[in-house]
């Protein structure tokens, strides 16, 4: 079995958890139909975001030197990077300028994604996820399983007992509103102490030179305003053209992402405090080859609102964990191969096709196409594994031909209804795993055709 | 008008009744109707596994033999929505293109092109539809729960006119059973949870039989409700559109 | 070459012909109701609204419905009083980290979804509206637009360094999807509708 196979198996062995992370992550989904319900033209607004962001993607280095030339004349510092050890350089120098040692930082994938912290943390920089979730799992040592609800796959019972060793709090506490109490002391402590503030970026505004961060917490502006050091951490991929645009996003993500008409805080960054520094830094890693690619590029409208995950059938029912990779889930599916064909050429497999995940995307990404096409790629590089290539080529040159074909069929329904039970149910019958065959009729609808029907007329 | 009647390949082998039921169904509609024994396969199965190059050959031969009819209709959503979508590696030529615009679905078939507006059928039973991905979302046979949109749901408007049949509310309307072609071989676990889950939804709605317009997502919900020996009956909505009895 | 030179080459070579840039929708007329959709959409964030009419005398509200509460700051001069701190600008954003209330006023407000925008001219320090413990927020009710799309046509972003909108107290439901105000901002917020000019 593929590796994510092998740990969905795992995840559905405890079925009632399993049945309790599919139901949580619904909830979500019914909150974003009621929320998109409330926009009579939902699906024009989705044509606009899409159509905005594929003209980004078209014009994407002059508006990159637009975003950087009004950044930089707004007194913001702007740094380019290529990948991710070039971005953590980038990031690490500048805390080293200012001598920090205590870093916050609020929700970022693309810190995730070049494993920024772990990088900090080898060069003796701690790095406190300020999010409420990511701190869960930055003091469980896990990574995210969600990039929206990172923590969905866990129980309150284990963070309280979680919070407990780490944090202190009452054995056995499990209230919600207990635990995030005990977070936010333990939280605005760091922020007061902290040296330098790093968040991510929601989106970029090439004719302003600003940078806008959506948080549900206000925790990436309790970082970045007690913080002497900013740092903004983006892919080029962020920006959109002109403020106006943020009408159209802000209206989308928040319906999309949690069911909310708009997330709590939609901060507006252009100018660093006087005697302070705002630094940004865009990140490529990997964005530009992706956009090479024609029939994978448009992954890169991604607005990271994670609805794709929360109505993918097959992410209710294997965690994010299951995926391996920074970005679970249906787009997550789509990017990574791309990052790495060997080691991710499961994923794409990991789907029914079935669409949902193309029609909740509130920038109209044809996510279930670009699994299908993922497909072809990873079998043209010759990533099936050898069984399942064989298997196709001898269904291909079967169904090429009706005599062969008819052989064929012939032949398995015979087996199907002569062979004892043992033989058709066994280890290698996965189908029979929890199904049993169907029936197998005397004849072919063909065989009746040729043979019944014409007795009857 | 003359109809080329495409039976996909796994109902050929098992399900000969729906083919039957969707042949009959036509001719009383007043369609000619001929079944080309040449058929094979729409090469879905190869496509869906990465192989398209290896299904190649059979989307030829799809197109060869179905070329001389009007119309192409077939009982699956599914096996239409290949044709339509994916046979694009071929040359397009008139040929490719007219085959590809003229594969419907039954139900499309009925609905849009025939436009019935009555069937002398009668089903006097709790039915839930299944709304098959590819028919639902591939081809819009219906509104599905993601967009915001007024579309007509064609399955549903058929099934309405069927005496006697009441259609029940499912809490997910239109989730995905968990078939998925070679996932259900591939993933074997959460295929059967997902059918699993579906089948629980059915029942809880107080459905007796459940429909669709897939066969090859009832294959695999028969499979479980075999295996775990559950009263649900699952029927192609051919068949009941056809007047089938329980 | 640089990175950035590099990133610019890489885009140049592999970038799509482009599409045009969709227009996005136009600002609408204010629609009877919109204070009362304005005001539902607040509750729905978890906020709460009165007429400033009902407040009276402001120390003595405070006192009543913030009776945990000590350090209330204002950064309205005219607001200030007994019981009342008027805060000037600050560059010490940590000093501020016992304010228990704070009142500011926000410049526009949004029906759809209750969204209030905060630019810096409106705060003695950015931080804020963030560190208090209870936020309350006075707006004008002629200030109070449809959608984003109306708000963005009206605001400029980048004329201030710093701006915000704040749409109810902040929130987290990272546990178990339990809702829970006052994750690490403001535990609440109170929206003081003043009449507007007209």
């Amino acid at each position: 079995m593929s590796q994510h196979a092998t740990k969905a198996h795992a995840f559905l062995a405890n079925e009632e958890r399993a049945n309790w992370h599919d139901q949580s992550l619904w909830m979500v989904r019914e909150k974003r139909d009621r929320a998109s319900g409330q926009i009579p033209d939902w699906e024009q607004l989705r044509d606009c975001a899409s159509g905005i962001k594929d003209h980004v993607l078209a014009n994407l280095d002059n508006y990159l030197e637009e975003f950087e030339a009004h950044a930089l004349a707004n007194g913001v510092q702007v740094h380019w990077a290529r990948n991710a050890a070039e971005h953590n350089t980038i990031v690490e120098g500048i805390l080293r300028k200012h001598n920090a040692r205590r870093v916050v930082k609020s929700k970022s994938m693309l810190t995730e994604e070049c494993q920024l912290n772990e990088h900090l943390h080898r060069q003796g920089i701690e790095v406190i996820d300020t999010d409420l979730g990511e701190r869960i799992i930055q003091l469980l040592e896990e990574p995210p399983s969600h990039i929206v609800m990172p923590a969905i796959h866990l129980k309150k019972e284990e963070i309280g007992e979680l919070f407990h060793q780490k944090l202190g709090t009452q054995a056995g506490a499990t209230d919600p509103k207990y635990l995030t109490e005990a977070a936010r002391h333990h939280l605005r402590a760091r922020f007061m102490e902290s040296d330098a503030a790093i968040t991510g970026v929601n989106f970029a505004i090439a004719e302003t030179g600003g940078i806008v961060v959506c948080t549900n917490e206000g925790n990436a502006d309790m970082g970045v305003h007690l913080a002497p050091v900013q740092i903004h951490c983006m892919g080029i991929e962020k920006i959109i053209p002109k403020a106006e645009h943020l009408g159209v996003f802000t209206r989308l993500l928040g319906r999309s992402a949690t069911g909310q008409p708009i997330t709590v805080f939609t901060s507006h960054f252009h100018q660093p405090e006087p005697g302070r520094e705002m630094h940004i830094v865009l990140v490529d890693n990997g964005r530009t080859e992706q956009l090479g690619r024609e029939k994978f590029r448009n992954s890169l409208k991604c607005i990271r609102c994670g609805a794709c995950m929360n109505t993918c059938p097959i992410y209710r029912r294997s965690g994010g964990h299951s995926y391996g990779a920074t970005v679970p889930g249906p787009i997550g599916s789509i990017l990574t191969p791309g990052q790495d064909l060997k080691r991710y050429s499961d994923l794409p497999f990991a789907s029914t096709l079935c669409g949902s995940c193309s029609d909740v995307c509130p920038v109209k990404i044809n996510i279930h196409e670009q699994l299908y096409e993922w497909r072809q790629e990873i079998a043209r590089q010759h990533e099936l594994p050898a069984s399942k290539r064989l298997s196709m080529r001898i269904a291909g040159w079967v169904l090429a031909s009706p005599a062969r074909y008819r052989f064929f069929g012939k032949w398995a329904r015979r087996a199907l209804q002569w062979l004892p039970r043992w033989m058709v149910y066994h280890r290698l019958n996965a189908w029979g795993k929890g199904r049993e065959m169907p029936e197998p009729p005397r004849q072919s609808f063909k065989e009746w055709y040729q043979n019944e029907k014409p007795k009857q007329s | 008008m003359t109809i080329g009647l495409f039976i996909p390949c796994y109902i050929d082998q098992f399900y000969p009744q729906v083919g039957r039921a969707t042949l009959e169904l036509l001719q009383k509609a007043g369609c000619r109707v001929e079944y080309p024994l040449a058929q094979t396969c729409c090469g879905q199965p190869m496509a869906n596994s990465g192989c398209e190059t290896d299904a190649r050959a059979a989307y030829a031969h799809f197109v060869d033999t179905f070329a001389p009819y009007d119309y192409i209709v077939a009982p699956s959503g599914s096996c239409t929505y290949h044709v339509r979508k994916h046979f694009d590696i071929l040359e397009q030529t008139d040929t490719v293109h007219q085959v590809r615009q003229r594969t419907l679905d039954l139900c499309e078939f009925l609905h849009d092109v025939l436009q019935i507006e009555q069937l002398d059928s009668h089903f006097p039973h709790r039915v839930a539809l299944h709304q098959s991905c590819h028919g639902l979302r591939g081809l819009r046979l219906g509104p599905d729960s993601e967009r915001r949109e007024q579309r007509p749901n064609k399955p549903t408007a058929l099934l309405r006119m069927v005496k006697g049949l009441e259609l029940v509310e499912l809490q997910r309307a239109d989730e995905c059973c968990g078939f998925g072609g070679t996932f259900a071989v591939a993933q074997p676990d959460i295929s059967v949870k997902m059918g699993r889950d579906r089948i629980a939804d059915h029942e809880a709605a107080g459905a007796e039989v459940v429909t669709a317009g897939d066969m090859s997502c009832l294959m695999h919900l028969e499979g479980i409700v075999r295996r775990q020996q559950r009263p649900l009956r699952v029927l192609h909505i051919a068949e009941i559109l056809n007047g089938a009895r329980l | 070459m640089s990175a950035r030179a590099h990133i610019l080459k890489a885009i140049r070579e592999r970038r799509p012909a482009s599409p045009p840039l969709p227009r996005v929708p136009g600002p609408q007329q204010q629609g009877a109701g919109i204070q009362s959709r304005f005001c539902e959409s607040l509750i729905l964030a978890g906020a709460e609204w009165v007429p400033e009419s009902a407040i009276g005398d402001w120390g003595s509200y405070l006192q009543k419905h913030y009776p945990d509460c000590q350090n209330f700051v204002t950064a309205l001069p005219e607001l200030a009083g007994p019981g009342l701190q008027f805060l000037p600008a600050t560059t010490d954003a940590r000093s501020l980290r016992n304010v228990d209330v704070a009142i500011i006023k926000g410049d526009w407000g949004v029906a759809e979804n209750g969204a209030i925008w905060v630019p810096q001219e409106q705060l003695p320090a950015r931080v804020l509206p963030f560190i208090t413990q209870h936020l309350i927020l006075l707006l004008p009710t002629d200030k109070i637009v449809e959608t984003m799309h109306d708000a963005y046509h009206y605001i400029r972003p980048d004329t201030t360094p710093f701006g915000v909108f704040i749409a109810g107290p902040s929130k987290t439901a990272d546990i178990e999807q339990s809702l829970v105000k006052g994750a690490q901002g403001a535990r609440s917020e109170l929206v003081v509708l003043q009449p507007g000019a007209a």
